[in-house]
């Protein structure tokens, strides 16, 4: 009498515990993949506090045929085997260049040159996004009254700012390191910043700069920073770096210099 | 085979489990984390409390703000670094909220840490970079120097201190920050420049500080949303 109930209750019990711990497992996964999608926060939180991340993305352009700020032919040996922080400036620019040179480039190299490793293993590589407006002089004044308030910052071996002609600055610049940068004004420049303001993207604020001029074509899209390792290779992208701490770009060069034996 | 009755029962136990799991892995807390979700955002410190008044010219009390998320800054009429930046960021961020249907959720307030300067010239400070001194969405509070002292030194443990404007240009390069263009600060040619950090706290609707970032221009516009979206959808 006994046996027979006593049995299939245990199998019933053991049926739904089946189905509990299926129907758990279920809601695990379910979990993981809802909490698992990259939402741009979880992005940004990891970069704010890793670093950003090391891809390979393929080689530098060559930086052959252009000038550095003493007016000098560049040669792009000097570059091998170093850690490259290229980022795209404009000389006469009142937006993001002062901000970029001064609050990002100046505070990692302050910092790099403490480890002792600016100019040894970390250079850093300027390209001049308006060579129409701005010779190699007009580099080397930016670099000293903008950006070193009054000294220049480091050497052109330590801190080359590259010209060259309109078209080979673009060909460097846009399809080698994938930076879409344009010269824009009128109401090209009205429209563009109609869109970016609506996606919560522009960049209101305006830098003191005594080298701007009035009337000239504003450059825009030339925020983002790019690291290359020392064989060559583009290592990471990061985007508007005007507004991206110098504590994850010191992070990513040191992952590169990690990666390669420092 | 299995017995219509088997699956009864192996269909019950999976609703229930599949229930109580859902419940437990979105619900914030540790099992969510192991589930991948983030991790709840710290309760860091209370925000303090003040009354203050605003660009308008308007009483204002922190009570007023209770029941909201908070992004609060730090903003000098006459800075010529940072605070442009971090008008900018704001500017931005109020899009994104925006674009996020998290507007009516949220308040953005903005403390002024410099004791020469009103409403007048907050008012004016808005205006020229690009914020409507109108706007609902931002509370920029002024007053007494002891009191707003009290408040963002205090309160918010953000320091700030006068130098006279020789010392300022001594200092500037070492701070690494970028001359900004402020037509209010040189029509003001104020004889004094404050020193300031420019934190980014956000705090829940009951008055917690949850999440500081060091500078207001460098955090991140997505991860600032996000912290506030968290905050507004968990009702914390």
């Amino acid at each position: 009498m006994s046996t027979a109930p006593r049995s299939s209750r245990a199998t019933r019990v053991a049926q739904v515990a089946v189905g509990l711990f299926l129907g758990a497992a279920l809601a695990f996964v379910g979990s993981l993949l809802y909490h698992g999608a990259p939402s741009p926060a979880k992005v940004a939180a990891a970069r704010a506090e890793h670093g950003y991340a090391l891809h390979d993305l393929g080689a530098a352009p060559s930086l052959r045929g252009l000038t550095d700020q003493r007016g000098q032919p560049f040669d792009p040996a000097t570059l091998k085997g170093k850690v490259q922080v290229v980022s795209f400036l404009d000389p006469r620019g009142t937006r993001v260049s002062p901000v970029i040179g001064v609050n990002l480039l100046m505070a990692v190299e302050n910092d790099l040159r403490a480890t002792g490793t600016f100019g040894k293993d970390v250079v850093f590589v300027t390209l001049n996004v308006d060579p129409q407006a701005s010779d190699p002089a007009t580099a080397a004044s930016f670099l000293k009254r903008v950006v070193g308030f009054g000294k220049v910052p480091a050497t052109a071996d330590q801190w080359p700012f590259l010209s060259g002609s309109a078209t080979r600055v673009a060909q460097v610049v846009r399809d080698g390191y994938g930076v879409p940068f344009r010269r824009l004004g009128g109401a090209a420049l009205r429209s563009y910043a109609a869109r970016r303001q609506a996606h919560g993207t522009y960049f209101y604020a305006s830098a003191w700069n005594p080298l701007a001029e009035n009337g000239l074509p504003t450059v825009v899209g030339n925020g983002s920073l790019v690291i290359v390792g020392p064989r060559g290779h583009i290592r990471a992208r990061i985007p508007r770096a005007y507004q991206v701490s110098s504590v994850a770009v010191e992070q990513t060069i040191d992952a590169v210099l990690a990666r390669n034996g420092h | 085979m299995i017995a219509p009755r088997t699956w009864r029962y192996l269909t019950l136990g999976g609703a229930v489990g599949l229930l109580s799991g859902l419940a437990l892995f979105l619900w914030p807390g540790p099992l969510a984390t192991l589930a991948g979700a983030p991790a709840p955002l710290p309760k860091l410190f209370q925000a303090p409390s003040y009354a203050l008044v605003d660009q308008l010219d308007r009483h204002v009390q922190s009570s007023a703000f209770l029941g909201k998320v908070r992004v609060v800054v730090t903003m000098d009429p006459y800075c010529t670094t940072l605070c442009p930046l971090t008008a900018s960021k704001v500017l931005n961020l109020e899009q994104v909220l925006a674009r996020r249907h998290l507007a009516r959720d949220v308040q953005i307030v903005a403390f002024d840490i410099d004791r020469a300067t009103g409403p007048k010239d907050l008012r004016a400070f808005l205006d020229q970079e690009g914020v409507n001194p109108d706007a609902r969405w931002l509370a920029y509070l002024t007053g007494p120097a002891s009191t707003v002292r009290s408040v963002v030194h205090d309160g918010y443990h953000s320091s700030y201190y006068s130098v006279s404007n020789a010392q300022a240009e001594k200092l500037a390069p070492s701070t690494f920050q970028a001359r900004m263009s402020n037509p209010v600060a040189e029509r003001a040619n104020a004889p004094f420049a404050v020193m300031h950090q420019s934190p980014l706290f956000v705090v829940d609707r009951k008055g917690w500080v949850r999440a500081a970032f060091g500078d207001a221009s460098t955090a991140p516009t997505a991860q600032v949303a996000g912290d506030v979206a968290r905050l507004a959808g968990s009702g914390g």
